[in-house]
Parts: C-alpha cells; sequence; structure tokens
C-alpha cells in the first residue's frame, strides 16, 4: 500500500508544506503539478508512466477538438490500453485456451514480451476518468484547456491510486477555488480523514485479513457461528480496506484545499440493494451507470433490456476489480440481486405484499440486503468452487 | 452533463468535531504519547520476565524494541552487578525447558548475586541477533558485561545478525546506539547495496527515524504487553485470546522431561536430522594430502572476515560463543570419518572463534542422548550441564577482564 510507505509519508509532508509556503495560487498548481509527476514516476516508473503519458496527450488534444468522433476514438483507445494491460491473459486465456491451447500459448508469450511485468499503476482509474472526461466532453461539456488543469486532473496523487473516480467538472472548481487561501478548517478535516483512514486500513482491515487468512482454510470444520464470523468479517474487512483507501485519499487532498468526492456513505446501513449501490464505492458505481448503463438504454427500452444492460453494466464492474472470473461472477450477482429488487414488486399479489412489508419494517429490508451482499463476498474472494462449498456449509445446505 | 457526485456523507459532525481543536488534541496526543513510550520503555515493565518466549517474538507479532529490552537490563542488574545477557537461538532460548528449569535460571544460580543473567536469545536467531544488539546498546551503562551466544561451526556472524530480528540491529544503528566499527560499516554498506532497494532503505530510514521521534513502538509494545494486544496471529488461536494483554500468557514451554528420553526423538525425523547432522561439516571440508580432513580456505576466509567484523574489538574479549554439538544419538550413527570431520569442525570453529579474538567453547561433547530433547535442544538435565560449563567460563572472564574487583556500591 503506497500510503504506508515512509516515502509518501515524506512526500505528502514536503508536499503539503511546499504548497502553502508557495506565495501565489497560480505558482501552487506548477508546484502540485510538479509533485504529482514526482509521485508518478517514483510509483510507476518509466514503463508504468509512458503509456498513461500518451494516453494523458491524445485525450487533452481529443478534448481540445471537440470531435465527436476524435473523442469516441480515444475513448475506445483508453478502453484498449485498459484491456491490453490488465486484461490481455486474462482475455486469452478464458476465449483462446479452451479452442486452440497452442495459438493461446503464443499469443501469452507476444504479450508478455511487450507488456511490463505489472500493468501501469492506476491504469483502470486513468482509463475510467479519460473516459469520463471524453464522454463528457462529446455530450457537450467544456473541455480543459489549460494543460497544466488537465495534467492535475489525470495524476492528482492522492487519487491516484485508488480513486475516488473523479468528476473533472467536480474537481477543476474545487481546486481552482481551494488553491487561493490556505484554511485551518481544511488542515483539520484533512488530517481527521488521514487518521480514520489509516485506523480503518492498519487497525481494523490488516487485522481482520489476518483473521480471515487464518480462519477461512478450516471453514469447513468451524461451527455455524465460526462461519459466519468469517463472512462478517469479510464483508468488515472489505469495507474498511476500500474506504480506508478513499479516507486517505480523501484527507490528504483536503490538506491541499481539494474536495474529492465520497466514495463510501454506510453502505451496511442500505435497506435495499439500489440504496446499497448509492453508498458503496459510489465514484464507481455512478461511472459505471452513466458511461455503461445509461449509454446501453438504461432501463428504457423494457424488462429484458433492462436486465441485460444492468447484468452487462455490473459483470464489467465485477470484471473491474481483477482480470478473473470470480469477480465477473460477484458482478452478475449483483446485476441480478438489483434486477430482482428493481422488479420484484410487479409480481402479483406477492410482490405488492412484500413491498408494504419492506417499508413497514425496514430492519427487515436491511437485513436481508447485507445477507445479500456479505454472502456475495465469497464470490469476491474466492474462486467458484470454493464460494459455492462455503455458501452451502454456510446455510447448512 | 451527468449528475456529480456526493462530495459529503451528509453526517454532520459540526456538534463534536472542531478542525482547530482537533488538531490541538492530535499535536498534543502525539507529543503524550511520545513521552509515555520514552517513559515506561526506558523505566521497563516487563515484571514476570523469564525469556522471549513465542508470544513476545516477532512470531506472535511482537516485536520487542531495543529500548524495551535494555528497559528490561534497567530492571533487573544495578549498576554493580556484573551484566550476562544471553543471546543466540532456541537452544540457548530454552526450547524444552519450563521455564523454573530453564539453563539460564540455572545459570543464574551458579553464578549468584554479583551477576544478573538475562534471557534474550530468539528462536532462529544468529549470536549477532538481539542479544547482542542490547548488550552493546548497553556497553556505557554496564562496562561489566559478557555476553554468551551459542552458534554452529562456521555459521557465518553476519554483523547485522538475520530477519526478523535485524530490526533491532537497524534500529540500534540509526540511533547510534552501536560503536563505530569499520568492519561491520563495510559489511552494511555491502548488505544496502546487494540486498535492500532504494525504497526500501528510505522506507526503513523513514519508519527508524519517526519512531527516533515519535516512539510509536515502544508506546504500542507496553499497549500490548499490558493492556491489550490488536494482532492476531498464529501463537494465540482464538480471537479473544489474540487480544490479551501478552503480560497474561505465562511462559509455559513443555518440559522434555515429560517425555522419557527414549521416546524423544521421531524415527519419521532420522534422515532429515542425519542431514543436518551432517551438514554441520560436510560443505567445509576436503581432504588433505594425508587423507585427513581439512577446512576449506575459503570457508576459513569467509569466516574470518564476518568474525572479524561481527563485534567491535574491544567487545570480542567479553563475548563466549558456544558452539552446539548435536545429540550423541545422532552423532554415533555417523561414520567413523564423518565422526572425524564432525570433531575437527568443532575444533577448528572453535579455534577460528578465539584467533578472531573471542572467547569460544564447544557443548555437548560428554552430554548424554537424554540431555537433549531432540537432535540440538537441550532437556533440564543438559541445560544444568551447559549452565555448569558457561558459569565456569564467564568467571574466568569475568576475572580476566576485572569485573569481579570489590568496588563500592553506588548511593
Amino acid at each position: 500500500m503506497i500510503f504506508t510507505t515512509y516515502w509518501f509519508l515524506a512526500f505528502a509532508v514536503l508536499v503539503v508544506a511546499g504548497y502553502w509556503l508557495v506565495p501565489r495560487a497560480a505558482w501552487r498548481l506548477w508546484f502540485l503539478g510538479l509533485a504529482c509527476v514526482v509521485f508518478h514516476a517514483h510509483f510507476a516508473g518509466p514503463a508504468g508512466m509512458a503509456p498513461i503519458i500518451v494516453l494523458m496527450i491524445v485525450t487533452y488534444l481529443a478534448g481540445l477538438s471537440r470531435d465527436r468522433r476524435a473523442c469516441l476514438a480515444v475513448m475506445a483507445l483508453c478502453v484498449g490500453a485498459l484491456c491490453f494491460y490488465k486484461y490481455t491473459l486474462f482475455l486469452v486465456n478464458a476465449a483462446l485456451e479452451p479452442w486452440s491451447p497452442a495459438l493461446a500459448g503464443s499469443l501469452r508469450s507476444a504479450a508478455k514480451s511487450v507488456m511490463p511485468g505489472a500493468p501501469p499503476l492506476g491504469v483502470s482509474f486513468f482509463a475510467f476518468e479519460f473516459v469520463h472526461y471524453l464522454f463528457e466532453v462529446r455530450s457537450g461539456g467544456a473541455p480543459i484547456r489549460n494543460p497544466l488543469k488537465f495534467v492535475l486532473f489525470a495524476i492528482f496523487f492522492p487519487s491516484l491510486v485508488a480513486g475516488p473516480i473523479k468528476r473533472y467538472t467536480q474537481f477543476l472548481p474545487s481546486l481552482e477555488e481551494g488553491c487561493v487561501r490556505f484554511r485551518l478548517d481544511n488542515l483539520g478535516e484533512g488530517f481527521l480523514r488521514i487518521a480514520t483512514g489509516f485506523a480503518k486500513k492498519v487497525i481494523i482491515a490488516d487485522n481482520l485479513t489476518l483473521y480471515v487468512d487464518a480462519t477461512q482454510p478450516h471453514f469447513a470444520s468451524l461451527g455455524p457461528f465460526g462461519r459466519w464470523l468469517v463472512v462478517l468479517a469479510l464483508s468488515g474487512r472489505i469495507l474498511m480496506d476500500f474506504s480506508g483507501y478513499s479516507d486517505i485519499a480523501i484527507g490528504f487532498a483536503r490538506l491541499l484545499g481539494v474536495t474529492l468526492p465520497e466514495n463510501f456513505n454506510w453502505p451496511y446501513l442500505a435497506r435495499n440493494l439500489q440504496d446499497f449501490w448509492q453508498r458503496w464505492h459510489i465514484s464507481l458505481s455512478f461511472w459505471i451507470r452513466d458511461y455503461v448503463y445509461i449509454p446501453l438504454g438504461g432501463s428504457r427500452h423494457g424488462l429484458a433490456r433492462r436486465v441485460l444492460n444492468g447484468l452487462i453494466a455490473f459483470g464489467l464492474c465485477g470484471l473491474w476489480h481483477g482480470p478473473a472470473w470470480h469477480f465477473v461472477l460477484w458482478g452478475l450477482y449483483h446485476g441480478l440481486g438489483l434486477t430482482v429488487c428493481g422488479s420484484y414488486a410487479r409480481v402479483p399479489v406477492v410482490g405488492p405484499l412484500l413491498r408494504k412489508g419492506f417499508v413497514r419494517e425496514p430492519l427487515a429490508g436491511l437485513a436481508l440486503t447485507q445477507l445479500f451482499a456479505c454472502t456475495g463476498w465469497l464470490l469476491f474472494f474466492y474462486p467458484l468452487p470454493e464460494a459455492v462449498q462455503m455458501a452451502r456449509l454456510l446455510f447448512g445446505l | 452533463m451527468s449528475e456529480p457526485l456526493p462530495l459529503s456523507t451528509g453526517l454532520d459532525r459540526s456538534w463534536f468535531f472542531r478542525p482547530k481543536t482537533f488538531l490541538a488534541g492530535l499535536v498534543a496526543g502525539l507529543v503524550l504519547c511520545s513521552a509515555v513510550a520514552r517513559r515506561v520503555s526506558h523505566r521497563g515493565y516487563h515484571d514476570s520476565f523469564t525469556r522471549f518466549t513465542q508470544v513476545l517474538s516477532p512470531e506472535g507479532q511482537y516485536f520487542p524494541t531495543l529500548e524495551e529490552m535494555c528497559g528490561i537490563a534497567r530492571e533487573r542488574c544495578r549498576p554493580d552487578q556484573v551484566l550476562v545477557i544471553v543471546g543466540g537461538n532456541s537452544i540457548f532460548n530454552g526450547v524444552g525447558q519450563p521455564a523454573d528449569k530453564m539453563w539460564t535460571v540455572e545459570l543464574q544460580r551458579q553464578l549468584g548475586g554479583g551477576f544478573v543473567v538475562l534471557n534474550f536469545a530468539f528462536r532462529g536467531a544468529l549470536c549477532t541477533d538481539g542479544g547482542a544488539v542490547v548488550a552493546e546498546a548497553l556497553r556505557g551503562e554496564y562496562p561489566r558485561q559478557v555476553y554468551v551466544a551459542n552458534s554452529s561451526p562456521f555459521s557465518p556472524p553476519h554483523p547485522y545478525g538475520a530477519d526478523p530480528y535485524r530490526y533491532l540491529f537497524w534500529e540500534a544503528l540509526r540511533s547510534g546506539r552501536l560503536e563505530a566499527f569499520a568492519p561491520r560499516d563495510e559489511q552494511v554498506a555491502w548488505l544496502k547495496a546487494h540486498q535492500y532497494t532504494r525504497a526500501e532503505l528510505f522506507d526503513q530510514w523513514g519508519r527508524d527515524e519517526m519512531d527516533r521521534a515519535l516512539r510509536f513502538r515502544d508506546l504500542w509494545n507496553w499497549v500490548g504487553y499490558t493492556r491489550y494486544f490488536t494482532i492476531p496471529n498464529p501463537v494465540t488461536p482464538t480471537l479473544p485470546q489474540a487480544t490479551w494483554a501478552r503480560r497474561r500468557f505465562a511462559d509455559t514451554e513443555p518440559d522434555f522431561e515429560a517425555t522419557p528420553p527414549g521416546d524423544r526423538l521421531r524415527p519419521e525425523f532420522r534422515d532429515a536430522e542425519m542431514r543436518i547432522v551432517r551438514g554441520f561439516s560436510e560443505g567445509f571440508y576436503d581432504r588433505g594430502a594425508g587423507g585427513e580432513w581439512r577446512l576449506k580456505p575459503s570457508i576459513r576466509a569467509q569466516f574470518e572476515r564476518t568474525a572479524k567484523s561481527a563485534f567491535p574489538d574491544d567487545l570480542k574479549g567479553r563475548t563466549l560463543i558456544m558452539l552446539s554439538r548435536n545429540n550423541p544419538f545422532y552423532v554415533g550413527l555417523l561414520s567413523a570419518d564423518e565422526r572425524l570431520r564432525d570433531s575437527a569442525a568443532f575444533r577448528d570453529a572453535v579455534a577460528e572463534w578465539r584467533k578472531a579474538g573471542y572467547e569460544a567453547c564447544d557443548y555437548g561433547s560428554g552430554y548424554d542422548p537424554a540431555d537433549f530433547g531432540d537432535r540440538t535442544h537441550l532437556s533440564a538435565a543438559g541445560g544444568r550441564k551447559l549452565a555448569g560449563q558457561v558459569a565456569g567460563l564467564i568467571l574466568e572472564i569475568a576475572g580476566k577482564r576485572g569485573y569481579l574487583q570489590k568496588e563500592p556500591p553506588p548511593p
């Protein structure tokens, strides 16, 4: 975790201090831009920076041109780059291996010879933010003309590694306003979020990870209470891990006067699955909604299309978390869940009754939602056969 | 345009959160925590310390700090007493010996009240790990000290120790608690250049420097030892136990002597154990012109280099290295020729340590299989024999170095 390295700590202290010691707001932005480049270069290295720089330049130029076809082409390039760096081996294994192992093998070797050892740092975030930017410009939004501001939007260091996935229409005004004057309130808020984030990550999530890692191999020999405890630990761990990162990112941004969007809003208090996705990894779920689900047609073309669009969107949402089938299945599981959640009320007789029941007893909805979400983490963390076996043991089947 | 993302969770914190108050509290909290850590670790808080058991060592996610270990010494040893720090690995830690039958308890009994024996050996540690670092850091406060550790023949005594205990070496080095010693500095420079990336070194440096200022490791060890622990780990299998203060765990080392000597050695491990026994000498020797076993020059050279840099010159004379022989049962299974090589290894290793300026001796040659619990660890009976031998050597060192001269007690 980059945020827990002492290099990052030293870097952040120097940058925050230097940023506010620079006497003019415009110079501060230059200083911040330089710091972001240093950060990116340190953690990504030249091999990781090069593709991002190329994508950044073409995205900037396409946005500046406001040409719809250019924007579309560069969006495709960004998605292509993401697929190439993150999903090539997965796609080769999934799509080719069963049909032609020899071809798959040679493609794997070819891909490995041109790809870096690991995907460029934050490539998913870059791709998503660039697609968002070009989509908005293509829909009539104003492009970012100032190259420095574009660089800052692209490689703003607090959100570079783990989000939140920013919207440039929110980020730039916040940056421009925030850099003008130092405010002690921002410093306090920032430190509080950073402390909260570190506590979530280091004290809670890392310990839950140790607990889960030590207990999960003996899942079958645990009693019902022990098994549910493991699932609860998994659920707590992922929330604390993800939201801890987000808190730290939001906190560091706040030290620089920038307000980043919230990423988590008490998701385990959601009363239904739609509510859950309004609270869980908000910047990702909103991105999926705005740039995948709605462009696919959303809920505008009947139930069948709506279900299909939901499944595609959530399948991709799952795949975003990593190149493995269990992530896709986790996404589809939630896609199906949302379909049921959005349509059960239409079932004659039972539907309205259930709906009334959930309105009258919101706790029942909360319990059902969390049961669904927590059980789903088995799919997120473990390969399908293992997850199914664990679920069977969990429910005594 | 798409809908903007929420910039706040809607939670109203204003009734309890004031940024300026929070910042002031943050600074005051850090200062207070740092002050508490300094005070408690300097004074010592291990009221029932016997040795570093699994729950008090990195195996149990507990990393004793340098100052904490020095605190134990300060708590136990008056300046007018001779400080005997025991380092080394699980053999000297006393694995297989209950706390009351531990060999260092016997050593303390034999040495008497003028000496204070502290068992700072860790499982799997080198003779330059843990206790060695603490002894060197305390050389000013306790100039009358003896450091005793065990080793195996020609195991290179790297001056920077080995993981997972090397953190103590870095801590002592970066806080200026070790003597300036050029041969060791050269080895450390080699280590930095070959085994760590720049980013790793920067991170280590950052961690140690921050810890020097804030003393967070001391604070958390104190909390973990006296109040509650926060990290689940393999040595406390249940969740409630993982949160227990580490002082609640008694030293419950099993007793080898609870098992009859004939049942202690597991036949299924015999081949593996024999490979280890042969390994004590196998790679180090070749045949001389007359067919005799001869130490390879490359091994000798490597050993000389590391032994020279392992401890500063002025501390070599107070350092007693005990070379641990294997259970005679296994040694007896060696061929006559292999036994000759094994004996040569111990003889030569002792000579090499002595040549490098250390006090050295081997132990275990006249021991009975019942003195061992397994291939290498001693039973309480073996521990008593070891204690007797080590006590004599310590008294000899203390005599040579003038530690036994009467001095007026401190006010």
